[in-house]
């Protein structure tokens, strides 16, 4: 067990080195171009903006530098030591193929829960956009829904376990999953904050830059855990 | 059993028992709850510690791994 444990923090801290050429490469681009905006716009409204806390404070090549690679490092850890507890239980348990196809589900269902759905519902936002009001009831709306996303994943995992057919059980889980995180979409406010003379491209820029370094930091976790386990740790 | 007659199909390995995962399991969400909480929302919906520097210094991590900011 602490040998996986250990697999999985080492995977999560590679995989977050990767992560941050990605996220240099395709995210800084667009959270500068976003500043960019932001001061300018904050220049022109001098008297009635109050200075932002994005846009004074700390230097951008320390939050562009230490300051994301500690941030990506801190996530890739903990996803790393998370997918060494989830692959520990669902061995055996829940999943019966080979290390390759388990880690495999459990990298495809925790991202589809954790990253693609609560982004669907609420996407992330460049700076500059976003009234910092709400930020409050953003930030709980945002935890609760993805809080409910992985209860209701674990619920649809066990619920199915017992089911015979491989394709029923796969339907009936989608179907539950869906059918609950639907209503709570539904039920969860949204929130509507882009100014409409935001520029389109770099919002759409900045948003699919969230999903390239979600992806990458979670296929690469997902690729070095199975290489440090097919190599390292038959026994485990 | 030995490494040397494993094969590289994971159902021949028996399930690891539940009770020498659980603390594990434990001590891992309860940190990784932590980490979520100080780079995705610390100083932003809520603090723990005065000031904005931990938000400042994760701010980029923050925003490009799609966490709500400001
Ligand atoms: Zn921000």
């Amino acid at each position: 067990m602490t040998r996986l444990l250990v697999f999985g923090l080492l995977a999560g801290l590679l995989a977050s080195v990767m992560t941050f050429g990605v996220a240099r490469l395709v995210g800084e681009p667009a959270l500068d171009a976003a500043i960019a905006l932001e001061v300018a716009d904050s220049h022109a409204h001098a008297a009635d903006t109050p200075n932002h806390p994005d846009a004074v404070g700390m230097s951008r090549r320390l939050q562009a530098g230490p300051g994301l690679f500690v941030g990506l490092a801190a996530i890739g850890a903990a996803l790393g030591g998370i997918l060494a507890i989830s692959f520990a239980v669902a061995r055996g348990r829940f999943l019966h193929g080979s290390t390759r196809a388990t880690v495999g589900w459990i990298t495809a269902l925790g991202f589809a829960a954790v990253i693609v759905v609560p982004m669907l519902k609420f996407p992330g936002n460049p700076p500059a956009v976003g009234n910092s009001e709400t930020i409050g009831a953003r930030t709980l709306a945002y935890f609760a829904f993805l809080a409910l996303s992985l209860a209701t994943l674990g619920f649809a995992v066990s619920a199915v376990k017992g089911v015979p057919s491989r394709h029923r059980k796969m339907l009936i889980g989608a179907a539950i999953y869906a059918g609950v995180m639907t209503g709570a979409a539904i039920v969860l406010p949204s929130f509507h904050e882009v100014d409409p003379a935001f520029p389109g491209d770099v919002l759409w820029q900045f948003r699919a830059s969230t999903l390239a370094v979600q992806a990458t930091l979670w296929a690469s976790t997902a690729i070095v855990f199975c290489w440090l386990v097919g190599r390292y740790g038959q026994s485990v | 059993m030995t490494v040397a007659t494993r094969s590289a199909v994971s159902s021949d390995l028996p399930a690891i028992p539940l009770r020498d995962i659980a603390p594990w399991a434990a001590l891992a969400s309860l940190l990784a709850v932590l980490v979520v909480y100080f780079v995705g929302a610390e100083q932003g919906a809520w603090s723990v510690f005065h000031g904005t520097d931990v938000h400042e210094f994760v701010h980029d991590a923050r925003h490009l791994l799609g966490f709500p900011c400001h």
